[in-house]
């Protein structure tokens, strides 16, 4: 109840424009939204992009929020959307190759190690596959928010986030890393 | 397939842990920075491209429009585009009369800035706040929108009121970038002299540095035409910034706070030589007493891999900083800052963690069985 209580006041201020309520937005959804996008966009700098798009958007679009209790389901899909704009956008551009996962081998700087990260799992996922599992694996939404945030429908998602399993499964699986990652596409 | 709730449950689990040390590094000032000069740079855009008759809609024209607009709204973090976006340049092709004193004069802006916080300027440095401001000559308005003028009618510009801030703005090659506005009853205008003999020099007054740039370009906003001088500041701190028009100079004093995001601009291609991010991270790892459990996962966030001080070339060495980096062993999970040194030429050398001690799981010398 107290944390409704609280969203409806921060929506309260975000629609008042309220600059300090930039504050209180980023306190306590600004984690959450830049782990969403940091799992889609797989760049911490990126994903500090999207945390501002994302503050931008609720600053001039939360008024279309009609449920104040859906604030953190809202903001999400709008990182969500935000994220994978971003990667849109970015195609066009050489990436830095992702760091991850990396370890130390006998002291050999170089080398790359074979230690699993399902966050690094999930970047070999397609991106709309990394939105879907980031915020519903990672941030609790439901398939219906899933489905609102990306655009598509619910049985869409649902298949999306099981091959995603799949996927994630078979690189969890020893000696199934190297093919889990090898068969990622990109739609 | 069929539904796996073990499965799903140790997926979040898992993401939660491994993102756990993935913290918040988003302030409000940098949405509030951008916020406050958007709504000016994306309707001042708008409403120049919609007063071009369409017989003026040429591809040059066009182009020098999308590259304004795109320039605005790709720089969102120019906070100063409150100014940027009311201005336009001139091409010179422009319709004579169409940037005409009277005509601009007519239509004001309305937009007005958005009460925003600042950051806090030491009082070391003694930030420009006009007052009284001056009063521009007519066929400008006797005070811009959301800015003060401030100079003399040979040479003048437009401040904060309350002192002038720069912070959240771009980095080029040479540094912060931003914009620099004038103005003079000296200048014939853009017709004239669409190419401005004006300089801008800066000298920094809490440090070494200085710059000049020049000559200008033009621009106009609906209130009238200015001299526009791109500038990049090296580094942050206390400059004052000194334009050179027709025998006057005009001074003031700005801050540019230390910009959180200045580091990670300064990526490591610019360092003379490659530096190769895999093995400066996988180096910066293995200096780390990680010891070898079989459950010992190492994971990086490896999206920094930028130098320190600012991308000090003539430094003998900087430290290349990386992201996050999570090492987790058994349920036990700890995220460190990690880093190496590259030298001038661009070798690398062992680093360590940025803590100040190790946490216990870096402290296991030998694997546990």
């Amino acid at each position: 109840m107290r944390s409704e209580l609280d969203a409806a006041r921060l929506v309260d201020e975000l629609r008042a424009q309220r600059p300090e309520a930039l504050d209180a937005l980023l306190a306590t959804f600004g984690a959450d939204i830049e782990r969403v996008a940091y799992l889609v966009l797989h760049s911490r700098m990126d994903a500090e992009e999207v945390v501002i798009d994302t503050a931008m958007t609720a600053w001039d679009r939360v008024g279309s929020l009609r449920d104040p209790s859906a604030l953190r389901a809202w903001l999400l899909q709008v990182a969500a959307r935000h994220s994978l704009q971003r990667v849109r956008r970015s195609r066009s551009v050489d990436p830095l190759p992702p760091a991850a996962p990396l370890a130390a081998d006998g002291g050999d700087p170089a080398a790359l190690i074979d230690r699993f990260s399902l966050v690094a799992a999930v970047a070999e996922l397609p991106p709309r596959m990394r939105a879907a599992v980031a915020l519903h694996y990672f941030a609790d939404l439901t398939v219906d928010d899933v489905a609102t945030a990306l655009g598509r429908s619910r049985n869409t998602v649902k298949t999306e986030l099981r091959l995603a399993l799949e996927r994630l499964r078979t690189a969890m699986t020893p000696d199934g890393a190297d093919a889990g990652r090898s068969g990622a596409g990109e739609p | 397939m069929t539904s796996d709730p073990d499965f799903e449950a140790r997926v979040r689990r898992q993401l939660r842990s491994e993102l756990s040390g993935l913290t918040p590094s988003v302030d409000a000032d940098a949405v509030r920075a951008r916020l406050a000069d958007r709504p000016s740079l994306r309707s001042a855009g708008i409403r120049w491209r919609s007063s071009l008759p369409a017989a003026e809609r040429h591809p040059a024209t066009r182009l020098l429009a999308a590259l304004v607009i795109a320039g605005v709204l790709v720089a969102g973090t120019l906070s100063a585009g409150v100014l940027i976006g009311l201005f336009r340049s001139n091409a010179p092709t422009a319709p004579a009369g169409q940037a005409g004193p009277s005509a601009l004069a007519s239509t004001l802006p309305t937009l007005q800035p958005t009460p925003l916080a600042t950051p806090v300027v030491p009082s070391s440095c003694a930030v420009t706040r006009p007052d009284p401001p001056f009063a521009a000559p007519s066929p400008y308005p006797s005070q811009p929108p959301g800015r003060v003028w401030y100079g003399t009618q040979a040479l003048w510009t437009m401040l904060m009121p309350n002192g002038e801030v720069w912070s959240g703005y771009p980095i080029g090659p040479g540094g912060i970038t931003q914009k620099t506005f004038w103005f003079s009853t000296n200048w014939p205008g853009t017709a004239v002299e669409p190419v401005p003999a004006i300089t801008v020099t800066g000298t920094r007054l809490d440090g070494s540095g200085s710059f000049t740039f020049g000559p200008g370009t033009n621009a106009s906003a609906e209130f009238g035409e200015a001299m526009l001088v791109g500038i990049e500041v090296p580094t942050p701190g206390c400059w004052q910034i000194t334009g050179h028009y027709a025998g006057t100079q005009l001074s003031y004093v700005v801050w540019i706070p230390p910009a959180a995001n200045l580091q990670r601009e300064c990526q490591q291609v610019d360092r003379p030589g490659a530096i190769d991010c895999q093995v400066a991270l996988g180096l910066a790892i293995a200096a780390l007493p990680l010891g070898d459990h079989p459950d010992l996962a190492v994971f990086a966030y490896g999206t920094y891999c930028g130098t320190t001080s600012g991308c000090d070339l003539s430094a003998p060495a900087n430290r290349v900083d990386f992201g996050l980096v999570t090492f987790s062993y058994a349920d036990d999970t700890h995220h460190e800052y990690v880093y190496v040194v590259a030298d001038r030429d661009g070798r690398l050398h062992l680093g360590g963690t940025l803590s100040a001690s190790p946490p216990p799981l870096m402290s296991v010398p030998t694997p546990v069985p």
